[in-house]
């Protein structure tokens, strides 16, 4: 595939996932300013991290989008002229996405042609009849970090080599007092069922205070204040509770300023590493995950020291379902794959990461 | 081509098959007249319908024709927009991990365990309190004890005529302190997993890929914690040890019971344990039993001398079962196998009776049994809590589901 002209006069760049993938995805975010420099980026965000978008200077406007939901987006689209190019950049596209897509008035539309997990053949069929152009990726198993520059070197012709945006510094002082030692706990996850069952973290952020003096701040967003009352109200002599309570961005303070991360594979974990914070992330099957890295974690070595992530799995026999469930409709309250990960397995690692941090090993590379 | 355009518009929302053809006219349509893009919402509506079936596809119609903010927005949208969330019982607030009273339902001994037990996987301290006021006073509402036969006046705690007191850290005597235990606040399993707690759940599980790796993963979280009476151990160490070559262990359920396990014949055992005597030519059988027409079966089948039973046992006898049988003839059994409210299996007849020894005793003796199969190799067995419990306290014990359910 030949790279697009450079000279374009407007560019809408789509990203409607959640905030661990605009995370994955900034990296690469800078290298479409680099190469459109010229162009009028505007930047269709889903509404979860379209605030935190504003803080970068990749584009000229950011534009909020509610998903699943879009229809005020689609109002507001009236306002722009025709834009010369318009980008999806997910590598799992779904029907929403593609709607929206259609819904930009653009000359030309790009996306990935991958059928996603979470779209049917019709809907697949229909979406790519709304793409002027679809790249074809190879489909070897990859970090996302390395899928979202191959899609950005194809659409630039940059040919970049994936490396990890570093966010250190960037988010402003929250107004509260912390302690100097805490880890920041991140307990829940976009999909319930994919969280560690949070009576199991009780012990292990016992022994963080009891071993080491360190505080678990639990964090999470406004759906998440169960959860987090639940936890202080076992651990309230070694916990803090601010669940609902911080934004995105005191959020991300919160992580560049603690010890440690502990988190199941959400936002939180992403944010840790690219903050180069040690964490110890809860992965489920949901992704084939071969030794080196996971299509989201672990990521490669490369990018990010061994010291510096710990990514727990169980080895399950339905590993790699894209998140589809077989047992979504009889399980209780969490998936195989995470129930089975032991507590003390986790104990075991949060302990390790402990060590490290103190020796301060594995900073960005 | 504004008419023509609206003309596709109200077929698309007669036709249904044709949607998908419809849809794209429309779209090259509103190409050229350039009416934005409206056409993609109707592909969404398709999409919608092709996902969530004919109420997302109405939800989506409604959704397009109402608009965002209108009193009709409040009155028709966000009610529809309700989603049915499957409640998540851990996330339940104010949920308090303990210590905890664990006092039983009144349900079977292995199934109160297994309550238990499954709060125990899910990280609460509990510790049982077998007691007739706790059981009395937790369920007050659900009128006199029918299931729970195993507490008697003269025993403050029955647990510990069953088990070792509990222990979740060295040298934790919670358990031991009765009149202590008795103030803290009470839970019966309400909010452990339905895998423990469901039959039809727990059928499930037998048949799934995992199914190994949660029986391990139960069994690290329970089995160093709940231990057997030292005299009860050393009576199924007694019968294991008499067992020799392959241990086959099988649980024959009162009839009764084909309201859970289906109908299973005896032929379906004798088939099932046939095919693992030719495996294994040195065998031994243990049979676990509430009825002595299963013990009748077996001897005629199998003999004395590779059958293992505990002989004293209380059971129902084999004209006990045929008042069961002929009990039908005249009336039906309900989904808990009591025939017109009458209860035919042992517990309910000691229930029945009053608290007392005989209830300890059979308590004493469903603890043996499952304790003996769990000591097996083998386990020929049907949906029941006995095979639940026999498959997370022994993860390698071989399971042979003779059953379906019902």
């Amino acid at each position: 595939m030949k790279p697009f002209n450079d000279k374009l006069k407007s560019v809408a760049l789509v990203r409607m996932d959640r905030i661990g993938d605009f995370l994955l995805w900034l990296s690469a975010a800078k290298f479409y300013r680099q190469y459109f420099s010229s162009s009028k980026i505007v930047f269709f965000a889903n509404e979860v991290f379209a605030s935190l978008a504003r803080k970068f200077p990749y584009w000229d406007q950011v534009i909020t989008v509610s998903v699943p939901d879009s229809t005020s987006a689609v109002c507001s689209l009236s306002k722009f002229e025709e834009f010369d190019l318009a980008i999806n950049l997910h590598f799992s596209r779904t029907f929403t996405q593609d709607s929206f897509l259609g819904a930009i008035p653009a000359k030309r539309r790009i996306a990935v042609r991958i059928q996603g997990p979470n779209m049917n053949c019709e809907q697949y069929r229909l979406g790519n009849s709304i793409y002027s152009d679809l790249i074809d990726l190879d489909l070897e198993p990859k970090h996302e970090l390395q899928r979202n520059f191959d899609i950005m070197n194809l659409i630039t012709g940059l040919g970049q080599s994936a490396q990890l945006e570093d966010l250190r510094g960037r988010f402003s002082s929250s107004a509260l007092s912390l302690p100097k030692k805490y880890a920041a706990v991140f307990p829940s996850a976009s999909w319930k069922e994919r969280a560690y069952p949070w009576p199991r973290l009780l012990g292990i952020l016992k022994s963080l205070w009891e071993e080491h003096g360190i505080l678990s701040v639990i964090l999470g967003g406004k759906e998440d204040k169960v959860l987090g009352a639940n936890i202080h109200r076992n651990a309230m002599e070694f916990t803090l509770d601010l669940c609902g309570k911080q934004s995105l961005e005191e959020s991300l303070f919160l992580i560049q300023g603690s010890q440690l991360v502990i988190a199941n594979d959400s936002m939180a974990a992403h944010a840790a590493n690219f903050l180069s914070k040690p964490s110890v992330c809860i992965v489920g099957g949901g992704y084939h995950v071969s030794e080196k890295e996971g299509r989201f974690f672990p990521y490669p070595k490369k990018l990010i020291s061994e010291d510096l992530q710990i990514s727990l799995r169980y080895p399950i026999a339905c590993e790699g379902c894209n998140n589809l469930c077989r047992y979504a409709d009889t399980i209780g309250d969490c998936l195989p794959c995470i129930d089975y990960i032991s507590a003390e397995l986790v104990s075991a690692s949060v302990k390790k990461v402990v060590k490290s941090s103190k020796s301060g090993q594995g900073m960005h590379q | 081509m504004i008419s023509q355009l609206k003309q596709l518009e109200e077929r698309l929302l007669s036709i249904g098959p044709r949607l998908l053809k419809l849809t794209k006219q429309i779209r090259d349509l509103h190409r050229k007249v350039g009416v934005g893009n409206f056409y993609l919402r109707f592909i969404q509506v398709f999409g919608e319908q092709k996902k969530r079936g004919a109420v997302g596809f109405l939800k989506t119609l409604i959704r397009l024709v109402v608009p965002s903010g209108s009193v009709l927005d409040e009155l028709i949208i966000k009610p529809l927009n309700f989603r049915r969330k499957k409640r998540s019982s851990i996330y339940l607030p104010g949920v308090i991990l303990g210590p905890l009273k664990y006092v039983p339902r009144d349900g079977g001994l292995f199934s109160v365990f297994n309550f238990m037990v499954s709060e125990m996987y899910l990280g609460r301290k509990v510790y049982p309190l077998f007691s007739i006021e706790e059981i009395k006073k937790a369920n007050k509402k659900n009128g006199p004890i029918v299931h729970f036969a195993y507490l008697s006046k003269n025993c403050s705690n029955s647990w510990f005529e069953f088990f070792e007191p509990i222990e979740y850290f060295p040298g934790d005597d919670t358990h031991l302190k009765t009149f202590e235990l008795a103030d803290l606040p009470s839970s019966s399993g309400e909010l452990g997993a339905p895998e423990f707690r469901w039959p039809s759940a727990s059928l499930k599980l037998y048949t799934r890929p995992d199914f190994a790796d949660w029986r391990l993963s139960v069994n690290r979280v329970v089995a160093n914690k709940i231990k057997l009476k030292k005299n009860l151990k050393m009576e199924v160490e007694k019968i294991l040890e008499g067992m020799s070559g392959r241990r086959i262990g099988v649980h024959i359920r009162h009839p009764s019971h084909f309201v859970e396990q289906g109908n299973v014949f005896f032929e379906t055992y004798f088939s099932k344990i046939d095919k693992l005597i030719e495996k294994y030519p040195t065998y031994s059988i243990f049979l676990a039993t509430d009825n002595e027409l299963a013990i009748a079966a077996f001897i005629k089948k199998y003999g004395h001398q590779n059958l293992h039973y505990y002989p004293d046992f209380i059971r129902e006898s084999i004209d006990d079962v045929l008042r069961w049988a002929y009990s039908l003839s005249r009336g039906k059994s309900d989904e808990m196998g009591l025939v017109e409210g009458v209860g035919f299996q042992t517990h309910y007849k000691l229930a029945a009776s009053g608290f007392g020894e005989r209830g300890i005793q059979a308590g004493r003796e469903a603890v043996i049994d499952v304790f003996t199969l769990i000591g097996c190799d083998d386990f020929v067995c049907t949906v029941s809590n006995f095979t639940l419990t026999s498959s997370f306290m022994n993860p390698s014990l071989d399971l042979h589901l003779v059953s379906a359910g019902a």
